[in-house]
């Protein structure tokens, strides 16, 4: 009788549980085909076949969600994803939407009926789709054709990443991506060096500011189409098949093993065993350098370096803009107080982070703006400017907490030279408009795009150009850079501050008790930038005619080429 | 007595609860399966031309749905999509500068940024997998592939030349072309097209220009030598086959034909049947089918003129991922001319199709192969069509030569190997230049010599066109 109850219980509870696993099953299988039912067909047959229910199971495993966004009618978007922000996992799916969106012609569902396409059919099994995302990601950046604009897999972002802590991975070199119209027509994208950074290999091996890589380990820098340059020799040699072949065989050669200018930045961002081979093009020289670096040790970049000089200047300079930047400064400061006055070395200074330089000019001036930056945007006030719609944001830094204001007493100078570039530049206009400090060196480099690292949920990134500079006065200098009230012929580098005109000069204007109360500036004046905008040459005579106050920007003689 | 019987029923009763419980398992088993596929089942039933293909897909779809699972566990990447949708999204709202994209041609629509953006990433996807074949086809190429692929266009069929000047001419009128029933004629200079002047155009542009949908007009102004003035030619727009074959009788006394093969696309076929339809006319004994600088095509199209030269069995063998090797066999059908002895010309530019071809009628001893190592590629790609008209190529599988060679990067080696040097190679363009009408060239071209001596010599041992099995 026992026996017989429990084996009762056990089927009811056998019955029970087959139930509910029927159900679970029978849910789950249903929730995988809801996804997967694409069974209509699509109006090619073979595509029909290809995008079966098989196919459609990927869809579902690794997508969350269906989110409605206004660019993608129905596009299929993972919640967690750092920009679409929609539908969460538990809102429902319904099959047709699904259904719809992989049937569809729309951008997103073409992306995604490749995909599929691709992990049904292709000859090898496809195992990682790290690879054709970040293929995506890559190829999609690279077709905004805009130089600074990259995507970044986890190393790299890794690498970039420790550079706001003053770790600078691979050579230790800052460099940036110039466009050049060249006299044959061809668009040149130069991988210009804007600095070696002190004690990199890159500073060792002799990388100066302006040089342009070309090669490196033999690749070729695809900065340009060879075929259009080699276009008129082409068809010189279209009746003579034999030698057109072997040209076209050679640049395809030189095409296939090059590097792109994403991968080429990647190599020498990244720490490698293997020293780097570069070939490197110096404005000025003839011939091209070929430099042998070693990029197997990191090098740790201290932002700012200070001391007072011997006859009681004080000294600080900024190699590049961290995370630690904006204090270091405020205590070499503390540390300088009662110096004569201050040079502060911008030279050599490539940028870095934004934030530190805004910091510092709040030490100076909590009441005032940074300097503007022109988004990208359809909401907000639209200017135009070089044709793109923009909203201006004034750059200032809400969040951190108020800082201490400084109180130099005396004159500053600010040393720029060519390697001076992106928050260096604003930080020195800044300086000179608000606090009168006196300019002195050469033309500056001239980067004013502001990138943002967008990172993403596998760990890679990808930087994008967001917006473009402009200084508290409202001067644009992008590619034109900014010019010094006092120029001078070789400015010198920071790496050698104690005997080099520059400092020499400064300490003459300290001396000469330029006090920062004499000479101040009517900043702001949209004269000012009209001109600038619209007749350099003209706004650099009138404007050393009228008084050599004004922080001009000037064409620099090296760099032509359009806007960022 | 009691305790060994009871120990017999405890026994049988253990015996009893673990075979029930396997088969509780079991139909626990087979219940989340039923559970699991009654969906497609349901879905088969109500749409029974997808029954069977429901029920072949419940493993795989078992199986994946496990292997997902696992996969979830561990979770460190995103999908493509996600990635793809996440950067594209971005860039819409935040990056600074213009976003690209192609305007309108004459011949092809705008590209919006979303398009050409999407485009580019997945090309970028695609590229990923290293491997060259496997590529996407935005909606221009695809249509350029189709037209290549059926070997005919809509247009006037006249091939045109751009000369030292820069002018746009007319090469030659095809046979049987809207251009030559309109009196065309070589040489002619294209001014304008529908009263449009053309003259320092681009090749490219003018021909899109004189293309259009089949019987619509279209007037070309031409200057033509010894006339004074313009003269202006209605043209009615049709279809125009490309001529993908040519041939000759080339040695009257050993009767020894000639066909070369460009591409394999739909009118290769048909074309090389007629060319050996005439050359049989005039008395031919044997052929050299010149397979030199022919980049492929069509897998089936390789079949079918592989078949012409084939006695029987596999012309190739592929092979999908993770399948069975199968093969395409020879087509009867193809027997309709006389087996003749052949030398098959080859080099570095015979790719895809053409190795197909040459692979088959080597293994089978067919034919003599003669020539420079062919290209090696080994690889079958499907072309599959998108909804938004654009279309993907993908390497779907490998392929082998009948004696299951794998030819991928290696290349078919020819029976006897005839290089041509540069000194060749030059005299044979020169001669080309200074004899544009001939087809072939018996001065300069080795590798054709050498394919006739050797016919001549077969011929002289006794073999000679025979019928088929």
């Amino acid at each position: 009788v026992e026996a017989g109850k429990i084996t009762g219980q056990l089927k009811v509870f056998a019955y029970t549980i087959a139930a509910i696993i029927f159900l679970g099953g029978s849910f789950y299988g249903g929730q995988r085909l809801r996804l997967a039912s694409l069974q209509r067909p699509l109006h090619q047959s073979r595509l029909a076949q290809s995008i079966n229910i098989r196919a459609g199971a990927y869809a579902i495993s690794q997508t969350g969600a269906i989110a409605a966004s206004p660019i993608f009618p129905a596009a299929i978007a993972d919640s967690s994803g750092p920009s679409t922000g929609v539908a969460g996992s538990d809102s429902a799916i319904g099959s047709e939407q699904i259904e719809d969106f992989l049937n569809s012609d729309s951008p997103a569902a073409t992306f995604q009926q490749v995909y599929m396409l691709l992990k049904e059919q292709y000859v090898d099994r496809i195992d990682s789709d790290v690879l054709l995302a970040h293929g995506a990601a890559a190829s999609l950046i690279t077709a905004l054709d805009d130089p600074n604009s990259r995507f970044m897999d986890r190393a790299e972002r890794v690498a970039v990443e420790a550079q706001a802590d003053g770790l600078f991975q691979g050579i230790g070199v800052a460099v940036m991506v110039r466009r050049v119209q060249r006299p044959d027509g061809i668009l040149d994208r130069q991988l210009t060096v804007v600095d070696s950074l002190p004690g990199s290999s890159a500073q060792k091996a002799g990388l100066r500011t302006g040089d342009i890589i070309t090669s490196i380990n033999g690749h070729w820098v695809l900065s340009y189409d060879p075929f259009a340059e080699k276009a008129n020799d082409l068809k010189k040699l279209e009746d003579d098949p034999y030698s057109f072949n072997k040209a076209v065989d050679a640049l395809e050669k030189q095409e296939t093993q090059g590097y792109a200018l994403d991968k080429a930045q990647a190599a020498l961002d990244v720490t490698s065993a293997t020293p780097l081979i570069l070939i490197v093009h110096r404005p000025g020289t003839a011939l091209p350098l070929t430099l042998n670096l070693d990029a197997s040790v990191p090098v740790q970049v201290q932002s700012v370096e200070s001391h007072r000089l011997a006859n009681g200047t004080g000294y600080v300079g900024i190699n590049v803009f961290t995370k630690t930047t904006a204090a270091d400064f405020r205590s070499s400061l503390s540390q300088l107080d009662g110096s004569k006055g201050l040079i502060l070395d911008l030279r050599d200074c490539s940028g870095g982070m934004l934030s530190p330089g805004i910091d510092i000019a709040k030490s100076f001036d909590p009441t005032t703006k940074f300097g503007s930056i022109y988004l990208r945007s359809d909401r907000g006030s639209k200017t135009v400017v070089d044709g793109v719609p923009t909203e201006v944001k004034p750059l200032k830094d809400g969040d951190s907490p108020s800082v201490a204001p400084v109180n130099f007493k005396g004159p500053i100078t600010v040393l720029v030279n060519q390697g001076t570039a992106n928050t260096a530049e604003m930080l020195a206009a800044f300086l000179h408009d608000r606090i009168g400090a006196s300019i002195i060196g050469s033309n500056t480099f001239g980067d004013a795009t502001a990138q943002t690292l967008f990172p993403l949920s596998d760990g890679s990134a990808f930087a994008l150009t967001t917006g473009v500079m402009r200084t508290d006065s409202d001067l644009a200098f992008n590619t034109r850079g900014l010019m010094p009230q006092y120029a001078l012929a070789d400015p010198g580098h920071a790496a050698d501050p104690d005997s080099d005109a520059c400092i020499a000069k400064a300490e003459e204007i300290i001396a000469m008790g330029r006090s920062a109360k004499a000479a101040s500036v009517s900043p702001k004046s949209s004269h000012s930038t009209k001109l600038a905008m619209n007749d350099i040459n003209h706004t650099l005579s009138s404007f050393r005619a009228a008084a050599e106050l004004k922080f001009l920007h000037a064409r620099a003689a090296q760099l032509s080429g359009g806007h960022q | 007595m009691n305790r060994p019987s009871k120990t017999i029923q405890s026994k049988s009763h253990v015996a009893t609860i673990f075979g029930q419980g396997v088969v509780f398992l079991v139909l626990m088993a087979v219940v989340f399966i039923g559970g699991f596929s009654y969906t497609d089942i349901q879905y088969g039933v109500r749409h029974p031309e997808y029954l069977s293909l429901t029920l072949q897909q419940i493993p795989e779809r078992l199986r994946l749905s496990l292997h997902d699972v696992a996969v979830a566990d561990s979770d460190t990447q995103s999908s493509p999509l996600d990635v793809y949708a996440s950067v594209l999204e971005t860039v819409q709202s935040e990056f600074y500068g213009s976003l690209p994209s192609v305007p309108k041609t004459d011949s092809s629509p705008a590209i919006d940024s979303d398009h050409f953006l999407t485009y580019s990433a997945i090309r970028g996807m695609m590229g990923s997998l290293g491997d060259r074949y496997t590529r996407f086809l935005d909606p221009r190429d695809y249509s350029d592939m189709e037209d290549d692929e059926q070997g005919q266009f809509v247009g006037i069929g006249a091939q045109l030349d751009e000369n030292k000047k820069n002018q746009i001419y007319i090469v030659k009128p095809l046979p049987n072309s809207p251009a030559i029933k309109a009196h065309v004629m070589a040489g002619d200079i294209i001014l304008k097209v529908d009263d449009k002047a053309v003259l320092g155009m681009d090749i490219t542009r003018v021909v899109s220009m004189i293309r259009g949908n089949p019987h619509t007009p279209v007037t070309l102004t031409v200057a033509r030598q010894g006339a004074a003035n313009p003269i202006k030619i209605q043209i009615i727009r049709d279809f125009v086959h490309q001529e993908v074959v040519v041939w000759k009788m080339i040695d009257t006394q050993h009767k020894i034909g000639y066909i070369a093969l460009f591409q394999f696309n739909e009118e290769s076929d048909p074309q090389i049947d007629h060319a050996l339809t005439e050359l049989q006319k005039q008395g031919m004994k044997a052929l050299v089918f010149d397979l030199r600088g022919n980049p492929g095509g069509l897998l089936n199209v390789a079949q079918d003129v592989a078949s012409r030269f084939v006695d029987n069995g596999p012309i190739v063998w592929e092979k999908e991922r993770g399948g069975e090797l199968h093969s395409l066999d020879v087509e009867i059908k193809q027997h309709n001319h006389p087996h003749y002895p052949v030398a098959v010309l080859v080099n570095g530019g015979s790719a895809s199709a053409a190795e197909i071809t040459s692979g088959a009628i080597k293994d089978d001893k067919a034919g003599v192969l003669i020539g420079e190592t062919t290209f090696g590629k080994g690889l079958v790609q499907t072309v599959i069509p998108l909804p938004d008209h654009s279309a993907v190529a993908i390497t779907t599988a490998h392929y082998y030569t009948p004696l299951k060679h794998d030819i991928n990067h290696i290349g078919i080696l020819p029976d006897i190997p005839v290089s041509l040097t540069a000194d060749d190679e030059k005299n044979i363009n020169q001669y080309a230049q200074s004899h544009p009408d001939d087809t072939v060239d018996l001065m300069y071209d080795s590798q054709l010599k050498k394919a006739v001596s050797n016919l001549v010599s077969r011929q002289a041992a006794g073999e000679h066109p025979e019928g088929w099995d």
